[in-house]
């Protein structure tokens, strides 16, 4: 397998009125070919500015990625091409879901005419072929009819339909990267199973690498094979996707998947909660990040800041703590 | 009027229609069936979920059964008397014992009060203390206590403090006149995950300690299943079933109910690589055009004929379990066959 994206040692900082945010303190991490990583996390962790910076989306000012590097295949650094080369890069080598399916369409065009112009603009494609095209791809994101579906605007659609609609255009140029930002948190419950689905389907279908982000631990355990657990805008755990769940290696990972009530069991415990809120990135740490929610904290977590260190394969945390052993990891 | 050991709340076939005016003259034209004939009891001390997907009511009933919405027929019998029928003089005398939590924690505080005014300021209107006595100050501060907060923080505002932090203010100012049931509306959905088990725990803590009982209003099916004792699942307005909170999840008998927790996804990867799980079609339909017979017949994997044509009755199928399924008996003919489940998953 080949790396399809590098991401090493990202900052980004955002220079507010109030301070300076330190919204990502330096992430690294990799994306294989036809992998699907997920980026779990609170509000205010970092991921969704993580996948923004990669992209030049981060509002400059207040914002700016100080450093870091992000290679697209091997050759591209994202953070180092000029908006022109990044736009092309964008909606057609790496396509994107986004929250809210409401508000990232356009009111007053057809459905047609928002999936055509990605066409367009990053194929060459001449409208007829690109309205051939457009029905292709709303049958293969099971949208009935669409041929008459075509001329609908985004208000006659139900959020499940939207939402459906948004994977199609970043399906449309066949991007090698899908970034999935909280694509179901706005949809029911019943109409997030029909998006993982699909999602799961048009993944193996096309075998295009993604990146989900979600602070949802239920849909990561079906859809991901890896999973990058963020914290204060730093990496807390990197791992496979079982190892994660069945052999956490981060106390805060051990946190969220106590604070879940399971469905698959039927007696009642009590919920482990995390004690405390998430760190104010306000302020520039020079300790772990989870340190003040910490149970297993010690001296050496309140003087500097526990790197990535390899726990197993593909398996990675930074704490300063061996939960298999109990005690303060040697070195 | 009121027997010893009666249900603290018994809510008999509530409706609240929601009036659409329109056409030349302004008239209605038309109502959205928000809550559509539903009925059940909540004992004390006891927590009762309800679920269901966005529009389907469950705010609505909630609002209504505090009398937040007048409700458009049916009666809300709490300790035996219908608060539909009370003068507003008595139901005043009543609203301090039925309280509401809310599901946004930013919007349901004011912003240009201290938290020592949020939580005193029931206790000040319903005339049980004087503004400003040491008398409202210890009990704002016993208060904060037993919501988990620092009495030294009556004098901050509410932006000084997190989602979390805040959701207890909301919970200790609906405690402040000791009620003995609250609405929980959606009171943990804006919060993080790991503040959610802190608000859920305390939410338990507090019952324990109080005899209080919940109506605990959510879509996290999970979160509900943990917290209640009973649960209703709510399609449209109307109740399709209701149960404890262990037959719903291991022998539903409804095929939404069934469809529901199929769609819910497991924090278990093993599970999840393996599971069979019953994919429901489409969206719900719009409450102010709801299908005729059933109302879920236009996505049930099972509609037969009589579905569409006639209305299912709410039963207690078995005793304390209730459905409104035509197909609902003994032989199991409401439960999705595996045939349908693995074609659902191939569209």
């Amino acid at each position: 397998m080949s790396k399809v994206l590098e991401v090493k040692n990202l900052v980004t900082k955002f220079y507010t009125l109030d301070g300076v945010v330190n919204a990502v303190n330096g992430v690294s991490f990799d994306l294989e070919d036809g992998e699907t990583l997920a980026i779990v996390g609170e509000s205010g962790s970092g991921k969704s500015v993580t996948m923004m910076s990669l992209l030049g989306l981060i509002p400059m000012p207040p914002g700016k990625v100080e450093s870091g590097e992000a290679i697209f295949y091997g050759s591209q650094d994202l953070l180092q091409l000029s908006p022109t080369e990044l736009r092309d890069v964008r909606g057609g080598q790496i396509g994107f879901v986004f929250q809210d399916p409401i508000s990232s369409l356009n009111p007053i065009l057809t459905i047609g005419e928002q999936i055509s112009e990605t066409l367009i603009k990053h194929k060459g494609l001449s409208k007829g072929d690109a309205r051939e095209r457009v029905i292709e791809l709303l049958t293969q994101v099971g949208i009935p009819d669409p041929e008459l579906r075509y001329k609908a605007y985004p208000f006659q659609f139900s959020g499940g339909m939207r939402q459906r609609v948004v994977i199609a255009i970043a399906i449309a140029c066949n991007p090698k990267i899908i970034i999935a930002d909280e694509p179901t948190t706005a949809l029911d419950v019943t109409v997030q199973a029909q998006i993982v689905e699909l999602f799961k389907r048009l993944r193996d279908a096309l075998s295009v690498s993604v990146i989900w982000i979600t602070h949802d631990l239920g849909v990561v355990a079906g859809i991901a094979d890896r999973v990058m657990v963020m914290y204060g805008g730093r990496a807390a755990e990197l791992a496979l996707v079982k190892d994660l769940y069945e052999n956490p290696q981060h106390p805060y990972t051990v946190g969220l998947l106590g604070a879940l009530p399971r469905l698959d069991s039927t007696e009642s415990k009590r919920l482990v909660s995390i004690q405390g809120a998430p760190p104010d990135l306000l302020i520039p740490l020079s300790h772990c990040p989870f340190a003040w929610r910490c149970e297993y904290v010690f001296d050496r977590c309140w003087q500097e800041i526990p790197p990535l260190v390899t726990v197993g394969e593909q398996h990675q945390t930074s704490c300063f703590f061996d939960m298999d052993k109990g005690e303060p990891r040697a070195g | 009027m009121q027997a010893e050991n009666g249900p603290l709340l018994r809510v008999v076939n509530l409706k609240k229609y929601f009036p659409i005016m329109g056409g030349f003259l302004g008239r209605q034209v038309g109502a959205v069936k928000a809550v559509d004939g539903i009925s059940f009891d909540i004992h004390r001390a006891e927590t009762l979920g309800m679920v269901g997907e966005s529009g389907c009511g469950k705010s609505t009933a909630g609002r209504a059964i505090l009398l937040l919405h007048e409700p458009t027929s049916g009666q809300i019998l709490f300790k035996g008397d219908d608060l539909t029928q009370l003068s507003d003089k008595d139901l005043r005398a009543r609203r301090p014992q039925m309280q509401m939590i809310f599901q946004d924690p930013y919007a349901s505080l004011n912003p240009r009060h201290t938290v020592g005014k949020i939580v005193g300021e029931p206790l000040v209107i319903n005339g049980m203390m004087k503004k400003g006595s040491q008398e409202l100050k210890d009990r704002v501060a016993e208060l904060l206590e037993l919501v988990g907060m620092d009495p030294f923080y009556v004098r901050r505002f509410p932006h000084e403090f997190s989602g979390g932090q805040r959701q207890r203010i909301g919970i200790a100012r609906a405690l402040s006149l000791n009620p003995s049931f609250i609405v929980c509306d959606e009171p943990i959905s804006a919060l993080d995950v790991s503040i959610q088990a802190q608000v859920v725990n305390l939410l338990q803590d507090l019952q324990e300690s109080l005899d209080l009982a919940y109506l605990f209003i959510a879509h996290d099916l999970s979160m509900v299943k943990h917290i209640s004792h009973r649960i209703l699942v709510m399609y449209l307005g109307k109740i399709m079933e209701m149960t404890d909170r262990n037959t719903l999840f291991e022998d539903p008998l409804h095929p939404y109910t069934q469809s529901l927790n199929s769609a819910v996804p497991l924090p278990n990867p093993a599970l999840e690589k393996s599971r069979q799980r019953f994919i429901l079609k489409g969206d719900p339909p719009s409450p102010a055009n709801p299908p005729s017979g059933c109302v879920f017949h236009t996505r049930c994997p099972l509609t037969v004929e009589k579905c569409i044509t006639v209305e299912p009755e709410f039963r207690e199928f078995h005793p304390g379990h209730f459905i409104a399924c035509h197909l609902a008996d003994e032989k199991g003919s409401s439960k999705i066959p595996e045939q349908k489940i693995l074609e659902s998953m191939m569209t």
